[in-house]
Formats: structure tokens, sequence, C-alpha cells
């Protein structure tokens, strides 16, 4: 192949890899020693390739330095983690919003001083409730570590893991290891873990959060990790669904994925709160941040809690809330969450069906 | 709690690979005492923290340079890299402020002022690199960025971007790489220029 203005960019990459052969880089020599103009471009096209790499390192290393933050509970390292800071010019914008975000997190936190570190939390909310009228939220305290270690040492024995302590629920958003789940789930955690369908744990850290409607999104440390092999079979619904639509769910109460399934019970949820559902369907510890899909698998919210005092009254967050946090991420996050609108592979299909094909995208979530 | 480190060989070596609990630990340590020392100095906390930030990048590039040695202590080295970037970036932001040098600190290190300064010149370069990526223009800036930052399979780039084929994605991201080289050397050009 001739050196040319047009390909020299891809000689440099090739170079910069190691990938060229004796006889190609005598070409490469000749052709480089031989006209200046060349080598000018030459010099050009390698230094812009070393700095796209230094800025991809970079860029990598910022963000795991705001999950630090974030894990640290600094305000302001934190106020960074939604800018993500892809370029440093843009870094002191996102900082206001951070700034908010951080405030209506302590607004929450007051309200929430029952929360202890023992597992399932109840929530005593506000004036209005009577005691009677509770709302639980579902993540679950991981007591059967003993039973379960051993089967997760083996797995993760590259892992170092810590005992986790909580755990939750979470589905893919992408197919490259953005998961949505609660925020109460990852709130106050020191190191998250995501355990897939096919028993592999994975680390992931927390790239934005929504206090208010209860929403996280966290991304899988391992780059190559893929949740599998096609799109995601289901799609996100972005109206509201009516009274009566009957859904399905499944999360990890347990080690092992579990399906319920009920109906859209009424349009508000706990108080009155019209960005959620309140739905008559079973739903346990653990099973926080599952998604809630309809028939014909659109997910149309995620699992928050529960009415403390029924078996049956679970309480499910529109998916809404989960795009409008993906929608106040930089543009740079967003383009990466580009979310499916279904790719209809659900459609039809008998549950069973639907269920298999769903359930490699869900995956449980631990923190500890 | 996370894994504890016993030395600042394997702190330096986890480091190198971005390990999240050695970003921890650094974080845990030296968070609080830098950043009160910047504020006890006058500083914003917004630009105390940013200091901090890009002290550990200083520190992540150096760890990653196989000839780097440390002739302090990583903690040492860290105050010295977040002071000097702190107070540079001050005295950019507000020339007219005469800050006073540390008093020990002139003759302890003289080696983290380079470091800094190449980070900084880096930094420069990084920025102006975006501003390219800017004019550049979609979708080409986002071809390259999923590719080179993001490190993306050309696969999942064809995917992402509607290609029809790895191989096609691949074309179009030379041409891209071919455009970005030139913008990126003309803004070169015009920021001497100017």
């Amino acid at each position: 192949m001739m050196i040319s203005e047009q390909n020299i960019s891809l000689w440099a990459e090739r170079y910069l890899n190691n990938e060229l052969n004796p006889s190609e880089k005598e070409v490469l020599n000749n052709a480089l020693t031989g006209s200046s103009v060349l080598r000018a471009s030459w010099q050009e096209a390698i230094s812009v390739l070393n700095l796209l790499k230094q800025k991809g390192q970079l860029d990598m290393m910022r963000q795991k330095i705001q999950a630090s933050a974030f894990k640290n509970n600094n305000r302001i390292g934190q106020a960074h983690i939604a800018a993500e800071a892809q370029n440093s010019s843009s870094r002191l914008l996102p900082f206001i919003s951070g700034k908010k975000r951080y405030l209506k997190m302590t607004a929450i936190a007051a309200g929430l001083v029952v929360f202890t570190s023992l597992g399932t939390l109840w929530l005593a909310k506000s004036k209005s409730a009577t005691p009677g009228n509770q709302y639980m939220l579902l993540r679950r305290e991981i007591e059967n570590i003993k039973s379960s270690q051993s089967k997760m040492m083996d797995s993760l024995n590259k892992l170092n893991i810590q005992e986790p302590i909580y755990g939750g629920t979470g589905f893919a958003l992408t197919n490259s290891g953005y998961i949505a789940t609660n925020y109460h789930v990852v709130k106050d955690a020191h190191d998250i873990y995501v355990q897939t369908a096919g028993n592999n744990t994975y680390k992931a850290y927390v790239i934005a959060f929504e206090p208010a409607t209860d929403v996280a999104v966290l991304k899988i440390e391992d780059s190559a990790f893929r949740f599998g092999r096609t799109p995601l079979p289901y799609g996100f619904a972005e109206t509201s669904s009516g009274l009566g639509q009957k859904v399905f769910t499944m999360g990890y109460p347990q080690e092992d994925l579990v399906y319920n399934e009920g109906y859209i019970s009424c349009e508000k949820g706990f108080d009155n709160d019209s960005s959620s559902y309140q739905l008559e369907m079973v739903a346990n510890p653990g099973q926080s941040g599952a998604p809630v899909l309809d028939q014909r698998g659109n997910v149309i919210a995620l699992v928050t809690g529960k009415q403390s005092n029924t078996s049956g009254t679970t309480y499910a967050v529109h998916t809404n809330a989960l795009l409008q946090l993906i929608n106040s991420l930089p543009e740079n996050t967003q383009k990466e969450i580009r979310l499916p609108n279904g790719s209809g592979a659900l459609r039809g299909l008998s549950r069973i069906a639907q269920v298999k094909n769903i359930r490699p995208y869900i995956c449980a979530v631990k923190v500890n | 709690m996370s894994q504890e480190f016993y030395s600042d060989t394997e702190l330096l070596t986890a480091i190198a690979v971005g390990d999240s609990a050695a970003i921890d630990q650094l974080y845990k340590l030296y968070h609080p005492i830098l950043i009160k020392w910047i504020c006890s100095r006058g500083g914003e906390e917004v630009d105390a923290e940013d200091a901090f930030q890009d002290a550990l990048l200083v520190l992540f590039e150096k760890a990653q340079d196989s000839e780097f040695c440390l002739t302090c202590r990583i903690s040492t080295y860290l105050f010295a890299v977040c002071k000097r970037i702190w107070l540079k970036k001050i005295t950019q932001k507000v020339p007219s402020v005469a800050l006073d040098q540390d008093e020990e600190e002139g003759i302890q290190l003289k080696a983290e002022e380079e470091d800094v300064q190449l980070f900084l010149d880096q930094e420069a370069k990084i920025e102006q690199l975006d501003v390219a990526l800017k004019a550049l223009g979609e979708p080409c800036a986002g071809l390259i960025k999923a590719f080179y930052v993001e490190q993306k399979s050309m696969k999942d780039i064809a995917d992402i971007f509607h290609y029809t084929n790895p191989e096609n994605a691949k074309t179009q991201k030379y041409k891209c790489l071919n455009r970005l080289r030139k913008l990126f050397f003309a803004e070169a050009l015009n920021v001497r220029n100017t």
C-alpha cells in the first residue's frame, strides 16, 4: 500500500500498535525520508494519536477519582461525578447542578433518619403517614453470606470482594455495562458489585443518582464487559401506563432470580406521589431496582418499596425518572446510554420466552 | 473496609493500573488534609478539590512511567504536587495575588515542579484537542472518542453509529482522524499567533 497524506493516520496507528512487519517498516522509512511534507504529517499524526490515548487514560482515571469522592461522601468531589469531566474546560459548569443534587440529598437524608444499618429499612414518611401506613424500601440484608460465599468466592477469587451487606437488583441500560437501580441501594456504598445471571461478579461505580426519585445509574468498571451479544430485548416506556395494566418483574430477593407478576392498582404511588405507581404485586427485600415490565416487554417502572402492612402492595417509580436522570448527564455519556426504543424482540412471545430473553440483562447489585 | 496497602511501592503499582481501592485509599488518607491546607490559605474549596484531583492524575501518570522513582513518600509527593498545582492555577486566575512560597518546600522537591509543568502543558494540549474535536463535529468526534478515549471495539462503534459493518466504520475513522489532525494543528497555529 502506498503511503500518502490520506492514509498517514492509518500507518501511524499501526506503527504505534507495533503492527508493521519489517518490509512495511522499510516502505515507511523510505517514504518518510523521501518527503518532508509527509514527514511533517507523520509527526502530527503520531502526536494526535498519543494525545488521544492520554486523554482516554486521564478520563478513565478522573471517573475513578470521582467515584472515590462519591464514596467518601465529599460534596464538591461528588459534584464532578455527574460532570464526568470529559474535558476539563467543562468541569466548572456541572458543578452547579452537582451542588443542587447534594442539597436535595441532605434534605432527603434528614427525612430518612430512621435508616439504620440493619438491612430492611423502615421509613415513616412525614406527617401524613399513619403508623400502620409505612413505606418500606426493598433492599435486603445479605444474611446467608456463609452459604453463598463459597460459591461467590469461586467466581471471585480475582476480585478480592468484601462481604456484601446490602443487596438490590439492577438491569441493563446498555449492553456495555450501564445499569439502572435504586439510589437507596447504592447510597453510602463503599464498594459496589454486580452479579450477572451467569454468576460472574464485576465491580461497578455510580455514574449518577437522584435521591428525590430514588434512581441511580451504575457502570461496570471492566470496559470489555457485555451483558449479551444482542441488543437489549426490552424498550423503555416514555408515556405513563394506565390503571389495570398487567405487569411483571424479576429481581434478586435471594441468590436466584425470582419472577412476580401483578397489575397497576393505582396511578399514584405512596402518599399520592405522582412520579410512581402503586402495584398489586408481591415484592420482597432485594427487589429494589428491579424493572417492572408491561406485557409487550417495555420497562415502565423500577421497584422501589412496598407498603409495610400488606404483602402485595408495591411501589415503583416511573421509567421517566430514569430518563430524566440520564438526560441530565453530559452529552458524551448520554450518547453512550442511547436507550433502545425496544427491538420488539419480546412482542407476542409467551411469558416464559420473554423471561428467558430478559434474564441475562437483570443482575444482583451488592454493596458494602 | 477496603483492603489496606502495605507499602508505597504496592500503592504505586496499583495506582499505575487505575486500581479503585488504591485511589480510594489515597483519597481517604490525604483528601481532608490537603483541602484543609488550601482552605486555610484562603483557597476556595472548589479549587482545592480540582487541585487534589489533578494531583492524583499526576501521580497516576508518573506511576505508569517505568523510570519514575519516588525519592520521598507518596504522601509527601502528593502534597507537594497538589500545593504546586493550586498555587499555579490560583496565580493564573488572580495574577495580582502574590502568594508566599512554602518555606520548606523550596529545598525539598525540585522534581515535582517539572512533573506539574508537564501535566499542565498536557492539560492545555488536551483542551486544544477538545476544541478541535468540537470543530470536527458529529459523527466524526463521537466516532473518534468512542474508539480512542472510551476504547470501544470497532464492532460496537459500527452498531452505535449505524455503519453497515466494522470495516466501513474503520475507514470513516481514519478519514475523521485525518481531519482532526489538520484542525488540531491549525488550532495550534492560531493559539500561537494570538
